[in-house]
């Protein structure tokens, strides 16, 4: 009886025997054919399917109707800032961008500004932007002028200003941009809000802090070239950038700070090791140019220090009538989305043209983190470290 | 009486039963199959979409699919019993089994459906998908084609690989969409007026001319202002990628997890071999297909544009092939060191031809290829699953590959020269490195008396010739059990096989000078003489 029940329990249980392996496999599809059900994905997969289909991203980025949110662009120092943005690049198919936006920080710093632009003109050869801006910061940093500024000197400003440009240009051939600019900026200079700091005006006389006292408003107009024949503007890894603008700032109002203003550029980028290593350099300075009686407004000087130039130093910790500054960038790829930098600043303001030297350089070095999208820099984290100290940069741009 | 006849009984019916059931069988009459049986009918399917993210992370910090135990590797499932691939849904032997002439090669998967210029393209839509701009035209007899273009900076780069990926993966074996090389001028392309698109927010809209103009606004074009792409021929009977895990759970036929499929570890070999670190789930395609009418799921590969030098929108990033996109180990590797741990893929030299983007054999190494990011299929590799692809990599000659290479049409001979010559020492580096790992003993036949074989390491002058050692044994096909034959340890087919009565089994186990490396090959005794019916291989 319990052979009986063996062979029984055998029976019913094994699977059924095969006499070939055509029929071995038709059987396990048989059974699988049993169990058929959808193919279907996980939860998770199609939230990110249709994130994707549905281009929630880049509704997200693009808005609704031309309407999105738009985070950051304010001036260094201002904090995490948002706010919303009218954008249309389609309009006459593209021929016409139209912009406009209105921003406020977590320091209440605020901008408002509007653009319109007409960048594919006589078949792409010609653009014209006309972009009107206000803006009011009300606690910029200030330690005085030059570049013996104490650190502890620090105290702070309201800066308000209105600018109304016209740009005109020409790319007479690939890559290569000339053009005008002719405008109007109306400036106003408070007392800072930052209390845990001196106001400037309280310690800074105008003899040494020129329009501390009173702003002008200005007419300003100029020329500029630019030749680009970087690789990928967005994270570039080869070729150069060079850019030469000069500009006229005329005092409508008192005829006592009326100045030109020359900046130079100079972007190149050497790659080795098939570009998985670059060498950044940029060398930067903006001299001004002043006649008998005329001074640059403090508000108008070149400024160094911050996430832009010298990021071993605060932002704006050097005011001057001129300035130099020299970044190099060791630069690695860590993976596909992360290259990694060190980096070396160095520049300096100075009062006048003579020492255009390269003697009494402050100096910053530091190290730092290129988040990636396609080669295109999203976001960079760069520490950088001098004699004052060091500062942590968190920015959504490529430095250069 | 009763009771013995009853222990009689039960005692014959287990002699009977308990073979079959433990599955001790090791052949069937039928083996070796060489063409899956026909595919039980498809009854509702549904096409579904795979997301690319979710692929990658869950690919890169995930492991789906079931791996190799510590204790015993999980052989490749989806062969019969010489370590082939048969013919059926997912594969078809084509050079590495019987050769192909240059001309089969060259029409690949065909090219006789080339889009009809007689008339003009109806864009019926745009390519949203992958990276690729591009559009879906319908030519004047109705047929669908998805026409890609190349990139500004590397004219001919992405088609031609396009094309030449597909003739190439056709001949080693897989289901591909016929892809054309065309040129056209703008005024071939008509936007049919019912053709919708979805713009860059995701809202949809109809078609337009200037949406043309704009895709085709950074295209490259030759000096008669002619635009060149690729038409790729649209597959019936869309049901979505699939993955290179699991089953589908709709598919009665699909009963081999993907990541036990040889057609599909071996496609790791391939991939090195032609620079597709492309190869992912939304690169391939599940159809619905009817053929003697049945109706099936057949398993495709498609859009190549990123084989070869080709990343399809630039030319392919010197990591590409070498790493994965992430990899935390690699990563640390560069941030602790500074980058002063120079990995040597990035000293590999490549040429100034636009045409052909990134692509080198130097620098390559077979082993240490990757795609873009891990593969389920490709990590349960195992010695064998590389010995069934190697050899079908080395069948090509050199005549060959340069025919199939010139499909891309390229303008420039060097483009040509170039690819043509990095493939043929990549396929070297490939055959070296494979045939290596196993013994490469194939192409086994009972000739004169003898077991013939091909050692495919001496035949491609990896290693000279060089003897074997031999065991004949006797093979019980329902215990697995083997009995030496003493003193038969030659190559000629031993004494004992002739009086052997039909369905009787036989094996001989060879070995070189590596005692791990060894090829047992089965002997069935049949009517018409004696046959080779199994390959079992150690490493």
């Amino acid at each position: 009886m319990l052979y009986l029940l063996v062979v029984l329990f055998l029976a019913t249980t094994l699977p059924a025997q095969v006499a070939s392996r055509s029929a071995q496999v038709e059987t396990a599809r048989k059974e699988k054919s049993l169990h058929l059900a959808p193919d279907e994905t996980s939860r998770l997969e199609r939230a990110l399917l249709a994130i994707k289909e549905r281009k929630l991203v880049e509704r997200f980025t693009a808005g609704i109707a031309g309407f999105r949110l738009k985070l950051g662009g304010l001036v260094s120092g201002s904090g995490f800032a948002l706010g919303p943005e009218y954008l249309r690049r389609d309009l006459a198919d593209g021929g016409v961008i139209l912009r406009g936006s209105a921003r406020a920080s977590l320091k209440r710093y605020q901008l408002f500004d509007l653009e319109l632009g007409l960048p594919k003109l006589a078949g792409e050869k010609a653009f014209v932007d006309l972009y009107a801006v206000h803006q009011n910061y009300p606690r910029i940093d200030y330690y005085g002028p030059g570049p013996d500024s104490s650190k502890t000197g620090r105290s702070n400003f309201r800066l308000e200003d209105t600018a109304y440009d016209f740009t005109a240009g020409v790319k007479p051939v690939r890559r290569l941009r000339l053009g005008g600019l002719a405008g109007y900026l109306d400036v106003n200079v408070g007392p800072g809000a930052d209390r845990r700091f001196v106001s400037a005006e309280r310690i800074f006389a105008p003899a040494g802090t020129p329009g501390i006292d009173q702003q002008a408003d200005f007419w300003r107009g100029g020329v500029f070239a630019q030749y680009d024949w970087r690789d990928n503007p967005g994270g570039p890894r080869q070729g150069g950038n060079y850019l030469v603008r000069y500009t006229r700032y005329s005092d409508r109002q008192f005829a006592q700070n009326s100045f030109g203003r020359l900046d130079l550029e100079v972007q190149q980028y050497f790659p080795f090791f098939n570009e998985r290593r670059v060498i950044a350099l940029r060398g930067k300075t903006a001299l001004t140019y002043t006649a008998d009686g005329q001074r640059v407004p403090f508000y108008l000087q070149p400024t160094l220090g911050g996430s832009e130039d010298l990021r071993g130093f605060r932002p704006f910790r050097f005011y001057d009538d001129n300035l130099m500054v020299l970044n190099a960038e060791y630069r690695w790829e860590s993976f596909s989305g992360l290259d990694m930098v060190l980096f070396s600043d160095a520049g300096k303001v100075f009062p006048r043209r003579a020492p255009w030297t390269l003697k009494d350089l402050e100096g910053a070095v530091g190290f730092g983190f290129r988040f990636n999208i396609r080669n295109d820099v999203f976001m960079r984290i760069d520490v950088g470290f001098s004699h004052e100290g060091y500062q942590v940069w968190v920015k959504f741009s490529n430095v250069f | 009486m009763g009771e013995v006849l009853q222990r009689i009984l039960t005692g014959a019916t287990l002699a009977l039963l308990l073979p079959w059931p433990l599955g001790a069988q090791k052949f069937y009459p039928d083996d070796p199959v060489w063409k899956e049986p026909k595919p039980r009918a498809v009854a509702e399917v549904l096409g579904r979409k795979l997301s690319d993210y979710y692929d990658f992370f869950w690919h890169t910090f995930a492991t789906p699919g079931e791996r190799h135990t510590t204790r015993e590797p999980i052989r490749a499932r989806s062969v019969n019993t010489l370590g082939e691939v048969p013919d059926g849904a997912w594969y078809a032997n084509r050079h590495g089994r019987t050769r192909m002439s240059v001309e089969e090669l060259v029409r690949g998967p065909g090219i006789s459906h080339a889009p009809d210029v007689s008339g003009p393209w109806k864009v019926v839509g745009a390519k949203t998908e992958g990276v690729t701009p591009g559009f879906t035209i319908e030519d004047a007899r109705g047929a669908r084609y998805l026409l890609k273009v190349d990139p500004a900076e590397h004219p001919e780069m992405a088609t031609a690989a396009d094309v030449v990926g597909a003739k190439f993966f056709y001949a080693l074996g897989y289901h591909v969409p016929e892809n054309y090389v065309v040129t056209f001028e703008r005024r071939q392309l008509r936007v049919d007026p019912t053709s919708v698109l979805t713009d860059p927010l995701g809202k949809k809209r109809k078609m337009n001319e200037r949406d043309v103009d704009e895709v085709l606004l950074n295209v490259p074009r030759d000096s008669h202002k002619r635009y060149r792409a690729v038409a790729s021929l649209m597959l019936k009977g869309w049901l979505g990628p699939f993955r290179f895990h699991g089953v589908r759970a709709d598919d009665p036929n699909d009963v081999i997890p993907h990541e036990h499929r040889r057609d599909l570890r071996g496609l790791f070999v391939f991939c090195a071999w032609l620079g597709h670190n492309d190869i992912k789930s939304l690169n391939n395609l599940d159809t619905l297909v009817e053929e003697d009418g049945v109706r099936y799921i057949k398993h495709h590969l498609i859009d190549f544009g990123a084989a070869l030098g080709s990343d399809s929108f630039t030319a392919k990033s010197p990591r590409a092939g070498n790493q994965y996109l992430f990899e935390f180990r690699r990563s640390i590797i560069q941030i602790l060191t500074l980058g002063l741990y120079v990995p040597r893929w990035a000293k590999a030299r490549y040429p100034h031809l636009p045409a052909v983007g990134r692509f080198e054999s130097e620098v390559f190494e077979p082993e240490r290829w990757k795609p873009n990011y891990p593969n389920p299929a490709f990590r349960n590799r195992l010695p064998d699953d590389n010995f069934w692809a190697a050899k079908q990599v080395m069948a090509f000659s050199d005549e060959e590959i340069r025919a199939l290479v010139a499909t891309g049409e390229y303008s420039d001979p060097r483009a040509v020269d170039w690819i043509t010559k990095c493939l043929i020492v990549r396929r070297d580096k490939i055959g070296k490195a494979y045939l290596a790992r196993v013994l490469p003993l194939d192409r086994f036949e009972v000739r004169n008396n003898r077991l013939e074989f091909e050692d495919l390491a001496v035949k491609h002058k990896f290693v000279p010739p060089r003897q074997y050692q031999v065991q004949w044994s006797r093979f019980d096909n329902l215990t697995g059990r083997k009995t030496p034959l003493a003193g038969r340890t030659l190559l000629e087919i031993p004494p004992e096989l002739e009086p052997a009565t039909a369905g009787e089994y036989f094996c001989a186990e060879l070995r070189a000078a590596d005692p791990h490396k060894t090829v047992t090959v089965y002997l069935r005794r049949g009517e018409r003489g004696t046959q080779v019916v199994g390959i079992d291989r150690t490493w």
